[in-house]
């Protein structure tokens, strides 16, 4: 079997009322989470307008290329990457950790309506469209001739975390990596798990720094990985 | 299929939000993009967005501010208009003092003048003395101060001397009347 790389996680927050100034938010929260980003942040003077609530206004990276985090002023993404061939479990520890400085620092400026986990993966193959087409029947295959030039497999079904209803949404796509000390542009397919508590939810009242945590366990029981490569190479 | 458009086409039931290059994914090795073209293109698109916020909160300016350019040349029209008819308004005043001053001065000068006459014609004629006087009056006052409405000025003068050949037609009637 295949072994997987884990790419990045991403913890979205998705505040219920806009943050006017996420500007102002850099040091604090540089602060909070033990000064991990220590690159010039980016700011942009982004107008305060509903289109434009999505934009992230703030980039913070640390300069070693793990931690990220893109502030908006709707939402909040923070992002811990894998570094060279990590697993989840290598990274597992340190991102609960993060998460609940993330969050406890967040919900102090703002009461948070929505989440969303992701997690995306690395599996080298040299042909990854081949590979994600194991993914699609037989009968759909049939339907065009020729070789299989490009696959990209996306698939959302709507199930609960706890209390919560989520959207479970997987996709398989073929993309190439720069992985340190092992190579550059390493040719393979990238698995997203992606745990989103479902847009028409507001769960202000419920979200807490425990049930953060409860998430992301439940979430790593419902990755699937395993099944999914067995799929993927049968 | 760039990792751009997955974000965009799945906004609904994915979290969305764009991971950053610096994790060192590349775009599908098809189009042979490299990290820095994705983090350019990235950025392309924040100031795409950005722009168009933009731009739309000029067009939405610059549509409020030709409302305004009307209203305002509406409000010039009316001030002007405003102003004309205040100038006109303030010259009739002063016309219409100095013809009644005239006429009060023609009663109380005039009419003891005449009344000392030894004879009715004298009289009659130091009446049409002072009405034809009130009338030069009038009209010089008329042309020095009614600088615009000047269609009317014959109207006027007209309209003097109407009384000056009724009083003229009065004192005929007086003198060859049959006694």
């Amino acid at each position: 079997m295949k072994e997987e790389i884990i790419i990045n996680t991403q913890l979205a927050l998705f505040f219920e009322s806009p943050i006017q100034r996420p500007d102002q938010l850099v040091t604090s929260f540089n602060e909070a989470v033990g000064e991990i980003f220590d690159q010039v942040p980016v700011i942009l003077p982004v107008p305060n307008q509903v289109q434009l609530l999505e934009v992230p206004l703030v980039q913070m990276n640390s300069g070693n290329g793990v931690y990220s985090c893109n502030i908006a002023r709707n939402r909040v993404d923070f992002f811990i990457a894998g570094e060279g061939k990590q697993k989840f479990a290598d990274i597992k520890t340190n991102l609960l950790d993060k998460v609940v400085k993330y969050y406890n620092f967040f919900t102090s400026k703002s009461k948070i309506k929505r989440i969303g986990f992701v997690v995306r993966f690395f599996v080298q193959d040299e042909k990854p469209d081949l590979v994600v087409a194991n993914l699609i029947s037989d009968d759909f295959k049939k339907i065009q001739d020729g070789e299989t030039n490009q696959t990209y497999v996306r698939f959302t079904t709507r199930t609960k975390i706890g209390d919560y209803e989520i959207n479970n949404y997987s996709s398989a796509e073929r993309t190439a990596v720069n992985i340190e000390k092992v190579g550059e542009k390493i040719l393979g397919v990238m698995i997203t798990r992606d745990f989103n508590t479902i847009p028409e939810n507001n769960y202000t009242e419920k979200f807490s720094v425990k049930e953060m945590e409860q998430f992301i366990r439940e979430a790593e029981s419902k990755f699937n990985l395993e099944e999914i490569k067995k799929l993927l190479w049968p | 299929m760039a990792l751009e458009d997955k974000d965009i086409l799945n906004e609904e039931s994915s979290t969305g939000g764009k991971p950053p290059s610096s994790f060192g994914i590349e775009s599908p090795v098809g189009k042979g993009e490299s990290s820095e073209v994705e983090k350019l293109k990235r950025e392309t698109d924040i100031v795409k967005t950005l722009w168009e916020g933009l731009n739309n909160e000029f067009q939405k300016i610059n549509k409020a501010f030709q409302n305004q350019k009307k209203v305002v040349a509406t409000l010039e029209k009316k001030v002007d208009s405003l102003e004309s008819r205040s100038r006109v308004a303030e010259l009739r005043s002063i016309e219409v003092i100095g013809i009644i001053s005239a006429v009060i001065a023609l009663v109380l000068v005039f009419v003891n003048t005449a009344n000392s006459q030894t004879s009715l014609e004298n009289s009659f004629f130091v009446l049409i003395t002072a009405t034809s006087a009130l009338v030069i009056f009038a009209s010089l006052m008329h042309y020095f101060f009614n600088t615009e409405d000047k269609n009317s000025y014959k109207y006027y003068i007209a309209s003097l001397f109407f009384f000056l050949i009724v009083i003229v037609l009065v004192g005929l009637y007086i003198f060859f009347k049959p006694h």
